[in-house]
């Protein structure tokens, strides 16, 4: 049995005085001396980023690592664009579930903020397939050409998603490290500026630096008085990375894929889910993956949007980015998927603060580029 | 900034293909924030096309009217340039799309 | 019998009023169309070179006739705004239109008349039987230092010509060619517009060497000017054309067909021969035809050209081609032509 016992969380935002060395070493160091625990009591690392080779031309970070926190031990670095993060704990998972007492420290960083928005939109867009980036296809307007089928295939309009936006803002308002604290409109977000039609400004994530870490371990010596969740599955799917190759443009494959095998492994219904953190890298983004993981229908997303049925105040028993999103809470990429899981995690051990919805069972939804890859895990206490 | 002669040289033989060809459009999406290639373009218009051999391909849309660029609409392929390149870089050449009229 | 067996061509839809021109700087609009005799350009678009211009031009011949992509030996391509240097567009034209790598293939300059003069060539190889066809292209997205004359009159635009012996369409009789260094117009290697002499640009330069030229070929083929049905002479601008037409003793009537300066503007190499297909939209099998290209450097191509039976099946519709157009202002022209 697999269990987080421990999160630890940058800010998330325009960090200027941050360097990607100092992220990571914040978020290592820092959940070390929260858990009083010593590096030498970890056994592995496992670490999430997606830009370390493009923008800061530094590959082997595994070395990185190993030179900044003065260890020998096993490091092991996932890149899987924007599930990065997710895939650096889905790895660890499986890690532990071949290693018999081990505890593991999985850590993400992002730095993305050194360069301008023109390289940063260069740079992402490396998640998109080179048939999408060579003809200037940006990240935003994949999922721009996705949120277009379905707004047209299902007659919603631009509000629809732009309720996603003021939940997850709405959310983030009471979130002390999320990137924007300050709640939005629907027409603030319909007054933005297009970044690539239909999407504007406030329906995308922002570019955000930040850093996250969890420690996991299945030695139960380690689990005893501490605040811990067990991990009842990570799965993962894959799917093409042209959404020009996918068998439908208005769902994302790999997330039904990924949530059907998380819900059989972990031996829950959907009804049990109390909280979810799913990837909101745009409006059209959240609304897709509750209806992939199968709590709405197909096409039903928009209208449920609208009702803002998954809103804190909402009434409801199941409630979506209570952290804010990657909307609100910011989306340094390689952090994220870690965010995720540490977020459910403060929710299941009742350490969410202002932000507390009633939680017994929790699923993080991480998505790679325009859902080339997902990783769908579900967490109990 | 740009691609590498290679590079262009061997997809010059696969777009070659594609000229002369026909299809409807999927999806579309009008880009303002762009990377650093396309930056002085914007903002242009990218759709998602289905030939018809059934294939999808992606390209840029030009010389439209608003009333064109729809879900349905059809669409031909042409030869343009693709995109800014440093002044002493090989040019890139690229299949894009016009209304089929 | 030798001559062109088909042809294509490619005006930019976008037009800009030379009243919009003058506006900008403040010059009397009217004035400058009365002197000119030139109403509007055609304008490529902001993603559209030399190469796709000329690709669109010459596409619709390969796709009529795929065979000549195993006849034609050799595929010249004349401009004044290559945007190489040095790296043909001739292959790049070539490859594109997927003809087989059995050709020989050069880019040519000389002003405006950089594609006659490989029309020329071309004709001679074919003459000799070393090559079955070629495939010659004028192509231009000619610029123009901004605020001089030139602006006004310097427009986009291509065309094609397969050369051969077989289903000739316009057979080319006779040619000659005055050549004489004179620098009434260039442009250096490394600058981006070229630069001209002024007023020298004209008797000196122009009306002397398309003049002799004409009247040489004039005395070599033994005929006169009322001999021809059509008659097209270079187009730098509305009004020297008609002037030499004056000079020479030819009449209006006969200008008039290939006199197309006044709305698409002067596409420098592609130039003259807009006018040779304006001609061939509505020449008569047997009709004679007088063209005479001129460059700036300077030199004019002369030529006679007979039109055969087998025009009908060939002729491209031009007029009302060339009506569908849509307007821009400087703005937008400034853009457009800024291609990197």
């Amino acid at each position: 049995m697999n269990s987080i016992i421990g999160y630890y969380s940058t800010k998330f935002g325009e960090l200027w005085d941050k360097s990607l060395d100092d992220l990571f070493l914040e978020a290592s160091t820092g959940i070390l001396s929260d858990l009083q625990i010593e590096i030498q009591q970890i056994d592995a690392i496992f670490v999430g980023n997606m830009l370390g080779g493009v923008v800061e031309k530094q590959l082997l970070l595994s070395a990185h690592l190993s030179e900044l926190l003065e260890v020998n031990i096993p490091i092991y670095r996932t890149e899987a664009a924007c599930a990065s993060g997710g895939m650096a704990f889905h790895s660890a998972n499986e890690y532990l579930k071949s290693n018999a007492n081990k505890t593991v420290l999985v850590l993400g960083a992002e730095k993305m903020t050194d360069i301008t928005a023109s390289e940063i939109t260069q740079a992402l867009a490396t998640a998109a397939s080179h048939k999408e980036q060579s003809v200037g296809l940006t990240f935003p307007g994949v999922y721009a050409l996705m949120a277009q089928v379905y707004l047209d295939r299902y007659g919603y309009t631009e509000e629809h998603l732009a309720a996603i936006s003021v939940k997850n803002h709405a959310h983030g308002v009471l979130n002390e490290n999320a990137h924007f604290r300050r709640y939005v409109t629907i027409d603030n977000v319909l007054e933005s500026p297009y970044v690539a039609y239909p999407l504007k400004v406030l329906d995308s994530s922002p570019i955000s630096d930040g850093a996250t870490s969890l420690i996991m371990t299945n030695d139960p010596q380690m689990v005893k008085k501490r605040k811990s969740v067990t991990v009842l599955s990570s799965e993962t799917a894959t799917d093409t990375i042209s959404i020009a190759q996918r068998k439908r443009l208005d769902e994302i494959e790999s997330t039904k894929v990924a949530g059907n095998n998380a819900f059989k492994t972990a031996k829950i219904q959907r009804k049990d889910i109390d909280v979810m953190e799913v990837h909101d890298c745009f409006s059209i983004a959240e609304i897709l993956a509750v209806e992939d993981l199968g709590f709405w229908k197909k096409g039903q997303g928009g209208s449920q949007a609208q009702e803002m049925v998954t809103y804190r105040k909402s009434g409801n028993n199941m409630i979506v980015n209570t952290s804010g999103g990657l909307k609100a809470a910011g989306h340094p990429v390689g952090s994220t998927g870690i965010k995720q899981i540490g977020e459910v995690y403060l929710q299941l051990t009742r350490q969410a603060k202002e932000r507390q919805v009633p939680a017994t069972h929790g699923l993080a939804h991480n998505l790679g580029g325009s859902g080339g890859i997902a990783v769908v895990s579900i967490l109990g206490i | 900034m740009s691609q590498s002669p290679v590079k262009i040289w061997r997809k010059q033989k696969i777009n070659r293909n594609l000229l002369g060809k026909s299809g409807t459009i999927l999806s579309w999406t009008e880009i303002n924030v762009a990377p650093p290639q396309y930056s002085s373009k914007t903002p242009y218009t990218v759709i998602l096309v289905e030939l018809e051999d059934a294939s999808n391909i992606y390209g840029q849309f030009v010389d439209f009217e608003k009333s064109d660029r729809a879900i349905g609409k059809k669409v031909r392929t042409i030869l343009r340039r693709n995109g800014d390149v440093g002044p002493e870089d090989v040019l890139e050449y690229t299949i894009k799309f016009v209304p089929l009229s | 019998m030798f001559g062109i067996v088909d042809y294509g061509f490619y005006i930019p839809k976008y037009r800009i009023k030379i009243e919009e021109i003058a506006n900008q700087w403040e010059k009397c609009a009217d004035k400058v169309e009365l002197s000119l005799k030139i109403v509007e350009k055609a304008v490529a678009g902001i993603d559209e070179d030399v190469l796709t211009m000329a690709y669109e031009a010459a596409s619709p011949i390969i796709e009529v006739d795929t065979t000549l992509r195993q006849k034609i030996g050799a595929v010249f391509v004349g401009s004044e705004t290559f945007q190489y240097a040095v790296k043909p567009t001739a292959t790049s034209l070539a490859e594109w239109l997927d003809l087989s790598n059995d050709y020989l293939a050069y880019d040519t300059q000389f002003a405006c008349k950089a594609a006659t003069g490989a029309l020329i060539s071309a004709l001679g190889m074919v003459k000799s039987g070393d090559i079955d066809s070629a495939l010659v292209c004028a192509t231009d997205k000619a610029n123009a230092r901004p605020k001089d004359i030139l602006e006004y009159s310097a427009g986009s635009g291509a065309n094609a010509w397969v050369l051969g012996s077989k289903n000739v369409i316009a057979e080319i009789v006779s040619w000659h060619s005055y050549s004489s260094d004179t620098p009434d117009f260039w442009r250096r290697a490394k600058a981006e517009y070229p630069s001209h002499a002024g007023r020298f640009t004209g008797a000196p330069a122009y009306f002397h060497h398309l003049g002799e030229a004409v009247k040489r070929l004039l005395k070599k083929t033994n005929s006169k000017p009322t001999d021809y049905s059509h008659v097209v002479f270079h187009m730098p601008n509305g009004s020297f054309p008609l002037k030499a037409a004056k000079q020479l003793g030819f009449s209006k009537e006969q200008m008039e067909v290939g006199y197309v300066v006044p709305t698409v503007g002067n596409s420098y190499s592609a130039s003259a021969l807009m006018g040779l297909v304006a001609v061939f939209e509505v020449a008569r099998p047997g009709d004679h035809i007088l063209f005479a290209s001129y460059g700036s450097g300077a030199g004019s191509d002369a030529m006679q050209l007979k039109i055969t039976k087998d025009i009908d099946a060939k002729r491209k519709q031009f007029k009302k081609s060339i009506a569908q157009k849509e307007y821009i202002d400087y703005g937008t022209y400034a853009k457009f032509m800024n291609l990197k």
